[in-house]
C-alpha cells in the first residue's frame, strides 16, 4: 500500500483490513526496535511494549490529528507505555539516553532538513553509528528502509524489488534514489552530523 | 576512504546489518491483540453531533431544568455503568441485581452492581474487549465499576492479554485488593481463605494503603487471616488451569496464519511453543487455516490442525512441539 499517514489512518477508521495489515507489519517491528534500543537486555519486554503501544494507538486512533508523522506519534505512545510499565523497575531510569530522545533531534527528524556536503563515513563510534543507522532506517517513510535493506543487504536486483513492491523497475530506481537521500538526511540528523572521524 | 555518498550509504547499511525482528510468537500475539483493539475501536462509534434545537426553545428548556433542579430536593443516585459483557456460558449461570435474578446469556451486558454467579455452570466475561474474566463452578463475582470487581466466592481466572496490557482492574477479596500488573492468574475465595496463583506476569495484593505482597509467575499464595502459605516454581499448565482454557473466547481461524493458532493455544494452556527447525517456523507463518474449530477440545484442535496442514503437533509435558522433536 502506498498511503500517506493521514490516508492510512482514514482507511483504518473505515475498517479497511488491508490497511490494518499494512499498519501492523509496518509499525510493530519498528516499535519493537524502538523499545529494544532502550532496554537492550530484555527482548520480551520490548515485544510486550510494542504490542501495548499498537493496541493503545488503535484504540485512540480517532485522536490522531496528523500534526506529527504517524511513527512519531507512535513513538510518543511507546515512551508513555515504557514509562508506565517501568515505574517499578530501574531499567528505564538508567537506560542510556539516545540521540532520538533529544527534542531538537526529533524535531529535526520531522522536518528532515536538507544538509549538503556531509560524508556519512565521518561519523564516529561504531556502536553509536550502528544504532543511528538502524534507527534511521526505521524513521524513513515506507518503503524506503526496506528498499535499502533489500538492495544493500540482500543484494536483490531492481527487478526483484520491483516485483516485490508491484512497481516498475524504473519507479523502483527513482524510489531508491529518494530512499538514499532520505537516509542520508535522517542518519545525519540522528548521528549529529559530526564533521570529523571515520568509521572504524 | 570513499567519497561517493551512495557508496558510503551502502557501506553504512552493510556495517549495521539487518534490523532485528521480534519473535514470530510475539508477532502473532501482537497481531491478535492489535486486531482486537482495532475492532474494539471500530465498534465504538464516534461521538454523534447533537441535533440543533432552535435557540429560543433550548434556552427555555435550560431555564426550566435549572428551575426544577434548584427547587427540587435532590437524591443522589449513582448511575449504573456498563462494566463488562458475557462472552461464554457453559451450563447455567445467573445474573443477580438486588432480588432480581435472570439467566446469563452470551452478549448480556453486565452493569455496575450486578453479580454474576455460576452454580454448576461456568461463565466468561470481557471488560473493554481486552480483559478476560472467567468464572469456575460455584463462583460469585460482583461488578462494582469499570475498574473494580469483588470476588465473593469461588475461582476467578483473569487474562489481561500481555504484560501491562488490558485496562486496570482491582479485584477485592477477603485478603485484600488484588491488582493485575500482568497477565494471567487465578484467585480462589473459599470462606475466609483466599488463594492467588499466577501463571504469567505478576499481581499485587494490597491490604489497606500498603502494598502487602507481590505474587509472581509460578507462585501461589494462600492467605487465611494472618496465616500465609507460599508455593513456588509451579507449572503454568495442568489441571488447575484447564478449566479456564475451556472458557477461552473461540479463535476464528479462517484465513489466519497457523503460527497465530499455535501461539493462541500455547498462551491459553500455558504451554511453551517449540519449532523443530526454522523451515517449519516459516512454514507455520505461511500456512493459512480455514474452517472452524468450534466445539473441539484442545487435543482435537491440535489433531485437526496437524491433519489439514501436514505439520506434526505433539504435546509433551507442557511443551507444544511443532514438527519433529
Amino acid at each position: 500500500m502506498n498511503l500517506t499517514d493521514g490516508e492510512l489512518v482514514e482507511a483504518l477508521l473505515r475498517g479497511d483490513r488491508r490497511a490494518f495489515e499494512h499498519f501492523f507489519h509496518e509499525y510493530y517491528p519498528k516499535l519493537y526496535r524502538f523499545a529494544k534500543r532502550r532496554m537492550p537486555q530484555d527482548a520480551a519486554a520490548a515485544e510486550d511494549i510494542a504490542q501495548g503501544t499498537l493496541c493503545r494507538a488503535l484504540e485512540s486512533l480517532r485522536g490522531y490529528r496528523g500534526e506529527a508523522a504517524l511513527f512519531t506519534w507512535l513513538c510518543t505512545l511507546c515512551r508513555r507505555e515504557m514509562s508506565a510499565r517501568w515505574d517499578e523497575a530501574r531499567a528505564w531510569n538508567t537506560a542510556p539516553r539516545l540521540a532520538e530522545e533529544d527534542p531538537s533531534i526529533r524535531a529535526a527528524l520531522e522536518s528532515l532538513l536538507a544538509r549538503e556536503q556531509w560524508d556519512p563515513l565521518q561519523a564516529a563510534g561504531r556502536e553509536q553509528v550502528r544504532t543511528s543507522i538502524l534507527a534511521a532506517l526505521d524513521y524513513l517513510p515506507a518503503p524506503y528502509g526496506d528498499i535499502l535493506e533489500w538492495k544493500y543487504l540482500r543484494d536483490m536486483s531492481m527487478g526483484e524489488i520491483a516485483r516485490r513492491l508491484g512497481r516498475s523497475p524504473k519507479a523502483v530506481e527513482s524510489l531508491l534514489t529518494r530512499a538514499r537521500e532520505a537516509f542520508r538526511e535522517t542518519f545525519s540528523t540522528l548521528s549529529g552530523g559530526q564533521p570529523e572521524g571515520e568509521l572504524p | 576512504m570513499s567519497t561517493d555518498p551512495d557508496r558510503s550509504i551502502e557501506t553504512l547499511i552493510r556495517l549495521a546489518g539487518e534490523r532485528e525482528m521480534p519473535s514470530d510468537e510475539a508477532t502473532a500475539r501482537a497481531r491478535a491483540a492489535a486486531e482486537a483493539s482495532w475492532r474494539a475501536m471500530l465498534a465504538d462509534k464516534p461521538p454523534q453531533r447533537r441535533s440543533r434545537l432552535p435557540l429560543a426553545l433550548a434556552a427555555a428548556l435550560t431555564l426550566a431544568v435549572l428551575g426544577w433542579y434548584a427547587w427540587t430536593p435532590r437524591v443522589v443516585v449513582q448511575p449504573s455503568v456498563l462494566v463488562a459483557r458475557v462472552v461464554t456460558v457453559d451450563g447455567a449461570a445467573r445474573i443477580a441485581r438486588g432480588r432480581e435474578l435472570q439467566i446469563a446469556r452470551r452478549d448480556h451486558d453486565l452493569m455496575s452492581g450486578v453479580i454474576l454467579q455460576t452454580g454448576q455452570g461456568r461463565a466468561a466475561a470481557t471488560i473493554a474487549h481486552a480483559l478476560s474474566l472467567r468464572l469456575d463452578h460455584d463462583t460469585r463475582l460482583r461488578f462494582d465499576g469499570r475498574d473494580h470487581v469483588t470476588l465473593l466466592e469461588g475461582s476467578l481466572y483473569v487474562d489481561s492479554g500481555g504484560l501491562g496490557l488490558g485496562p486496570p482492574l482491582t479485584i477485592s477479596t477477603p485478603a485484600g485488593d488484588v491488582r493485575h500488573i500482568g497477565t494471567q492468574f487465578q484467585i480462589r475465595v473459599s470462606g475466609d481463605t483466599t488463594g492467588i496463583r499466577v501463571r504469567e506476569g505478576r499481581v499485587a495484593l494490597r491490604r489497606g494503603a500498603t502494598l502487602a505482597r507481590t505474587v509472581a509467575a509460578g507462585d501461589a499464595l494462600e492467605i487465611r487471616g494472618a496465616e500465609e502459605h507460599w508455593r513456588h516454581g509451579l507449572p503454568s499448565f495442568g489441571a488447575d488451569w484447564e478449566w479456564s482454557a475451556a472458557l477461552a473466547p473461540a479463535l476464528a481461524i479462517e484465513d489466519r496464519p497457523m503460527v497465530e493458532f499455535l501461539a493462541w493455544m500455547a498462551r491459553e494452556h500455558g504451554w511453551q511453543l517449540h519449532f523443530g527447525d526454522e523451515a517449519l517456523q516459516r512454514q507455520a507463518q505461511e500456512i493459512h487455516l480455514h474452517g472452524s474449530l468450534d466445539g473441539l477440545d484442545a487435543a482435537a484442535m491440535l489433531a485437526r490442525v496437524a491433519l489439514v496442514t501436514g505439520v506434526p503437533l505433539t504435546l509433551d509435558d507442557g511443551v507444544l512441539w511443532v514438527g519433529a522433536r
